[in-house]
């Protein structure tokens, strides 16, 4: 089989699918890599695979439905999209919440956060095929799983933010618990800090791996972790600071936790120690929760309105955009997950990297795909990519169709 | 003069040894035995329980595993190569068969002075390491043939590991071989156990160069590259189900009972224990009462369950120690560091055995 048009490269390149199911991956998505060996040399990144309208149903729904729709779009960080939705709504009515459920909403973000970041560890570890720290980081996550069921009765769905307030307190007796745990948790978390830097089979798999440099982190919009991971100051919490984060940066005690080596290394490091930074500010508040009532009546009818919420969820910032309109119904509600910006920079940081490595760098951002949900055409090719809107997207699907006609 | 009678009564007690005990059936049940303790100690090293349900502490749910995955389907991929495809669990598994077969668990002809297995011969040590070479070649055209992108980066990376750990491995058995000038694996272990103590010094290093080049002979963490399930979804397995893959993992587990039989044979003296201790009631009256009688078949073959097992658990610990390592690490660990220890602790016997053990007059 020797024609002459036959041109054999050696490596050859192959084209490998990572999803839309693959163990690797905890939700669809779609990565294809074309490999040289064991080089990537190309990625082209697709997701699109969970799409749930929840904001067109929010459109029909009551702000107060709408809470609890809000923390079913991701299951980890539902407190996040729970409270920052309440939070857009109270902008909204222009109503100033009590004080105190201020400090238990941020509590509740806090919790929400060690415990994203311990399951982050804990996936990230697996990836690279540590399963002990795996299974270790996620019976130590039991801890902060129980302080959430003690104080919200749930251990995922929280649901505790309601529009004007929480819907539970904290009793003392609650609070001597969870600063136990506290102790127990920070004394943990510092343990996998150390695993995770000095453990050098781990580190080896994540130094230098998935670089996303600075101004590549800037251009592509990074937020959260895996902004900070690169060194760019974007935090919500210290910059934009809202309810009980106000307070807490007056003190002037906390600091946001940046890396500049921009690799996976980065990232986790910011990670782990954001946790124990995490666990500080949750023992802040609780120490110095002011007493009060925890909700206020807020009229179920919102006056007509346009407001943006930022929060800082686990993964970066989270943004509720809500357009109300006198109705007890939001008019337009557009949910911005922090995943959306992480993972156009994926393509960058795969390409030239080895395909033992794409696991733990697609981990790497955290990606949570339920959370978002765009079509974006990547082009592997000059690192090319345009947004489609769905109109186009059936535009071009009919031409596409009336092109390949299904053959009988 | 024998009568038919003698060639009809030998002829089955061969055939029972070679299908029941210590052949076939044992191996499979050692195997499968070795399986539940690497799964049950790697599961307590991690604080989780392990298998608990099927049997004693889920003692059976290995067998159980394998029966189970015998009646699932059955399924070759259309683009695969069909009969090499179907032949390539079979042979693998009879290649595992036939190596552990030489190992010395019983005294299979007592005429001969040391502890023979069913199988035994003068250089069957070259001949066990070839086998283990062809075990590799056949991983390797197992990823081809089921013609899966995976398979073919997961066969891609055997062979590099393969490649890479084969000559540490060989090189740490050059030293056993050495001290006893025999390459028989009876011989080997009997003339061994006959030294004095002071070689235990000499067989330290090529005792962990073999322990670690073991690990990533079978593939496990940290050397599980080849089929690392996040990234390449079992690598050269993948397109293997049903009946082919039940075999492919019985075939392994015996590879891992043959690896521990052999650290056990080589390096810790084989199916002896009692027989170490300094005193002619046991080195002498006792081993002869061993080598002699039909009790030694128990005795020996709890011995040699006892130290594998003790082989595992280390082999367990390693697993749960680590992360995987990227193949290009793998490589570069093994050439950088493996194969100059082993030729540099080849050197260090050489000069040991030949200057130092004369100057310090141990015989």
């Amino acid at each position: 089989m020797t024609s002459a048009g036959r041109r054999i490269v050696i490596p050859p390149r192959v084209t490998i699918p990572i999803g839309p199911q693959h163990p690797a991956l905890k939700e669809p998505g779609m990565f294809k890599l074309t490999v040289e060996g064991e080089h990537i040399v190309d990625a082209v990144v697709n997701i699109g695979y969970n799409h749930r309208s929840i904001e067109k149903i929010g459109e029909n729904n009551t702000h107060l439905q709408n809470l609890y729709l809000a923390s079913r779009i991701c299951g980890i960080c539902s407190a996040t999209h729970n409270g920052n939705y309440a939070q857009a709504v109270e902008f909204a009515a222009e109503a100033e919440i009590p004080e105190r459920a201020k400090f238990i909403r941020t509590l509740i973000w806090e919790l929400d956060r060690i415990h994203s970041h311990i399951l982050w560890l804990g996936v990230a570890f697996h990836e690279v095929g540590f399963d002990t720290a795996f299974m270790l980081s996620w019976r130590d996550r039991e801890i902060v799983m129980d302080m959430l069921e003690n104080i919200s009765g749930n251990r995922i769905h929280h649901d505790m933010s309601t529009i004007g307030g929480v819907r539970r307190n904290i009793s003392d007796a609650q609070k001597e618990q969870m600063l136990k745990g506290f102790d127990k948790l920070e004394e943990r978390v510092a343990f996998y800090r150390d695993v995770a830097i000095h453990e050098k089979t781990f580190w080896n798999r994540v130094d230098g791996v998935g670089m996303l440099e600075a101004p590549v982190a800037k251009k592509t919009s990074a937020v959260g972790p895996t902004g900070r991971g690169s060194g760019l100051k974007v935090d919500v919490r210290f910059n934009d600071p809202t309810q009980a984060y106000i307070p807490m940066m007056d003190t002037g005690d906390f600091e946001m936790i940046l890396s500049d080596r921009g690799d996976v290394a980065g990232r986790s490091v910011v990670r782990v120690i954001e946790t124990i930074e995490a666990i500080n500010m949750s023992r802040w508040l609780l120490n110095n929760m002011p007493d009060g009532p925890i909700r206020e009546r807020v009229r179920p009818r919102i006056q007509p309105n346009e407001v943006l919420a930022r929060h800082e969820a686990p993964r970066g910032e989270l943004i509720h955009y809500l357009v109300t309109n006198g109705t007890n119904k939001p008019d337009r509600w557009k949910v911005r997950a922090p995943t959306y910006n992480n993972w156009t920079s994926m393509a960058h940081c795969l390409r030239g990297d080895y395909l033992a490595d794409a696991p733990i760098i697609l981990a790497a951002i955290d990606p949570c795909y339920s959370c978002t949900d765009r079509v974006v055409i990547v082009d592997g090719a000059d690192e090319a990519m345009r947004l489609v809107s769905l109109d186009n997207l059936r535009m071009e699907s009919n031409k596409w169709h009336k092109e390949h006609p299904r053959r009988e | 003069m024998q009568t038919p009678l003698d060639v009809t009564i030998q002829l089955l007690a061969q055939t029972l040894a070679v299908f029941v005990f210590p052949g076939i059936l044992f191996i499979t049940f050692l195997a499968l035995l070795w399986q539940w303790v690497d799964r049950k100690a790697h599961a307590r090293f991690q604080n989780r329980f392990g298998p608990l349900h099927t049997g004693w502490r889920g003692i059976l749910q290995p067998l159980m595993d394998f029966l189970k995955l015998l009646g699932k389907e059955d399924l070759t991929p259309k683009a695969a190569d069909r009969r090499s495809f179907a032949a390539v669990p079979v042979v693998m598994l009879v290649l595992s068969l036939v190596s552990a077969m030489f190992l010395p668990i019983v005294d299979m002809d007592p005429g001969t002075s040391g502890v023979q297995g069913i199988l035994s011969f003068e250089g069957d040590l070259v001949f066990l390491l070839f086998l283990s070479t062809l075990m590799a070649i056949t991983i390797v055209l197992a990823g081809y043939f089921s013609s899966n992108r995976y398979g073919q980066t997961g066969s891609a990376r055997t062979g590099m590991l393969l490649i890479s750990f084969e000559i540490p491995l060989i090189l740490a058995l050059v030293t056993p071989a050495l001290l006893t000038g025999s390459l028989r694996l009876s011989i080997i272990t009997h003339e061994l156990s006959k030294l004095s103590p002071a070689y235990i010094w000499l067989m330290v290093i090529p005792f962990i160069i073999y322990i670690i080049s073991l690990q990533a002979e079978l593939e496990r963490i940290p050397f599980d590259a080849s089929h690392a399930e996040v990234e390449i979804v079992h690598g050269w397995q993948v397109e293997f189900s049903g009946k082919k893959l039940a075999m492919i993992n019985l075939a392994e587990d015996i590879m891992l009972m043959f690896g521990a039989g052999m650290v056990t044979a080589l390096f810790l003296g084989g199916p002896l224990l009692l027989e170490f201790i300094p005193i002619p009631l046991f080195s002498v009256e006792f081993a002869g009462f061993m080598a002699t009688t039909w009790v030694g078949w128990i005795y020996y073959t709890l011995v040699f369950m006892f130290k594998s097992a003790l082989v595992i658990i280390v082999l367990s610990n390693m697993r749960t120690a680590f992360a995987r390592w990227r193949i290009d690490q793998i490589v570069r660990a093994a050439w950088k560091f493996m194969v100059p220890l082993a030729i540099i602790n080849l050197v260090l016997v050489q000069i040991a055995l030949v200057y130092i053990f004369p100057i310090l007059g141990v015989v």
